[in-house]
């Protein structure tokens, strides 16, 4: 555009999207401003294979981007969690694996088509559907674990969306989100904030200013109190939402390094050759410290609320346990999510040396073939749109 | 690359931990309308819009030669494709506009 000239809805709109990248199901609502002075805005959702839960003005709009990548994750995730409460630690380990494992495989592709992510991709897809399968066959006898699960992804999605209205919020007021924030969380919020500015700087308190704006509003935004055990039941969720953001969040960032370190790999595969490739691939697992700074505080913060109700936030009770070893029990599942399991292994319940040397023969026969990395990313699972099937 | 649209718009997408270095791409590229996002993950990305010209793909790379150390990941979309920039240094403009990913970025944006 010359300059100077206001640019169309429609010329921003594309602007956006060229910045999100090959973003598909893109839904714009539009919020209106309100009586007592809140700007409006733009919600858009839609789906990419990255966390790309973001907040940006482009010619003077504002937009918060909803995505659904982490949430239908997030509610498998929750799935798991729901379906082995107090039952098999190595079948939920499994689960959580298969599912780290997916996650991570899709955030590699979503960069680029390099032979890791197919890899691992195919794994999941070839080898692992027993999984589960039985968790998704148990929610017709079981529709309030599907509500629940539902729940915990709508609670993710929220979360992630208030946390960026607390960025806007927070600029537009020139910095008031944290005095208006002070008595959230009985005043503890803003004691966590303060130590944190003082232990790390202005960032990272801001960072966990809107973490912590996020799940009091989670749990407080209703006109209607809830009942305290339904008050905990949330506490429950908005904590194991926040334990997987720190491992979902480190898994994108260690499929960001991956996909770039992996360009050599990628370039000495030989396809019609006869020989073996000898080359090790490999992949690069990090975590992030700010992101576990942040879940641990917030977790912190639910569990100081729920003693403060006379509640205990880890327990195996209720409509939603939440067991004390969940952090751990999620560490478990990270540290080994790529790992081959020892085998033999009866049914699609893991990838063992054998199928793992199978896999990469496929994966490598798709080197090169943007369309079919797509086609896997983007087939490998379903979709809705608004509730409706996009292939019923 | 004589065969192209006329005004066609392209991005410059950076992504980094540097939160001020979008004010310096407004200051390094002045004809650009520039958005910095807040994003969950931590840091920011930075998108700048600017109208395609080949002293724009040069400016481009100018920059980021200049400011690479503080670029995490730097790609140019254009219509619906992204290209990496990763590779390329000051002097690449031709080389880039070259490259088959550029050529099938900018014939995705004539076939509208």
């Amino acid at each position: 555009l010359p300059q100077g000239t206001i640019p169309s809805p429609e010329v921003t709109r594309r602007r956006l999207l060229s910045a999100l990248g090959p973003a598909r199901f893109v839904q714009f609502a539009e919020i209106d401003a309100t009586a007592d002075g809140e700007e409006g805005f733009h919600y858009v959702s839609l789906y990419l294979h990255r966390i790309g839960n973001q907040f940006r003005v482009i010619d003077g709009e504002a937009f918060i981007i909803s995505n659904g990548f982490l949430s239908s994750h997030a509610y498998n995730l929750a799935l798991v969690h729901l379906f082995h409460a107090g039952g098999d630690p190595a079948g939920r380990t499994a689960a959580l694996k298969h599912n780290y494992k997916k996650f991570f495989a899709e955030c590699v592709l979503g960069v680029r088509n390099c032979l890791m992510g197919r890899a691992l991709l195919l794994e999941t897809i070839l080898f692992e559907q027993d999984l589960m399968k039985p968790l998704f066959a148990s929610l017709e006898d079981n529709p309030g674990r599907s509500a629940a699960a539902s729940e915990v992804a709508t609670t993710m999605s929220m979360l992630l969306s208030q946390h960026e209205l607390g960025h806007y919020q927070d600029r537009r007021s020139g910095g008031r989100l944290r005095a208006d924030a002070a008595d959230a969380f009985g005043g503890r919020l803003e004691a966590m904030v303060a130590r944190t500015e003082q232990a790390h700087g202005p960032e990272p308190a801001t960072e966990l200013l809107c973490d912590g704006v996020a799940a009091w509003l989670s749990l407080t935004a209703d006109s209607e109190a809830p009942a305290e055990d339904e008050r905990l039941v949330r506490l429950r969720m908005i904590a194991l939402g926040f334990l997987c953001f720190a491992d979902l969040t480190a898994l994108q960032k260690s499929a960001d390094l991956t996909a770039r370190a992996s360009r050599g790999e990628d370039a000495g595969i030989r396809l019609g050759s006869e020989i073996r490739s000898k080359e090790a691939f490999g992949y690069t697992i990090v975590r992030d410290p700010a992101m576990d700074l942040r879940a641990r505080a917030v977790v912190d913060l639910c569990e100081a609320e729920a003693r403060s109700r006379g509640a205990e936030l880890f327990g195996e009770d209720g409509r939603f346990p939440l067991p004390r070893s969940i952090a751990a029990d999620l560490a478990a599942a990270f540290r080994t999510f790529a790992e081959e399991a020892p085998g033999p292994i009866s049914g699609l319940t893991g990838t063992d040396l054998q199928r793992r040397q199978l896999v990469q023969l496929v994966a490598e026969s798709l080197h090169g073939h943007e369309a079919g990395a797509e086609h896997l990313l983007w087939r490998s699972k379903q979709f809705s749109v608004g509730g409706q099937a996009v292939d019923p | 690359m004589t065969d192209l649209p006329e005004d066609f718009e392209i991005a410059l997408l950076i992504t980094t931990d540097d939160r001020d270095l979008a004010a310096e791409v407004e200051a390094e590229l002045p004809a650009a309308s520039v958005s910095a996002s807040d994003n969950f993950l931590g840091g920011t990305e930075i998108a700048a819009f600017l109208l395609f010209a080949k002293e724009t793909i040069g400016g481009i790379l100018g920059f980021l030669a200049k400011k690479g150390d503080r670029v995490k990941d730097a790609k140019i979309s254009i219509g619906t494709r992204q290209i990496s920039l990763e590779g390329y240094s000051a002097g690449d403009a031709e080389r880039l506009m070259g490259s088959q990913a550029f050529k099938d970025a900018v014939a995705s944006v004539k076939k509208g």
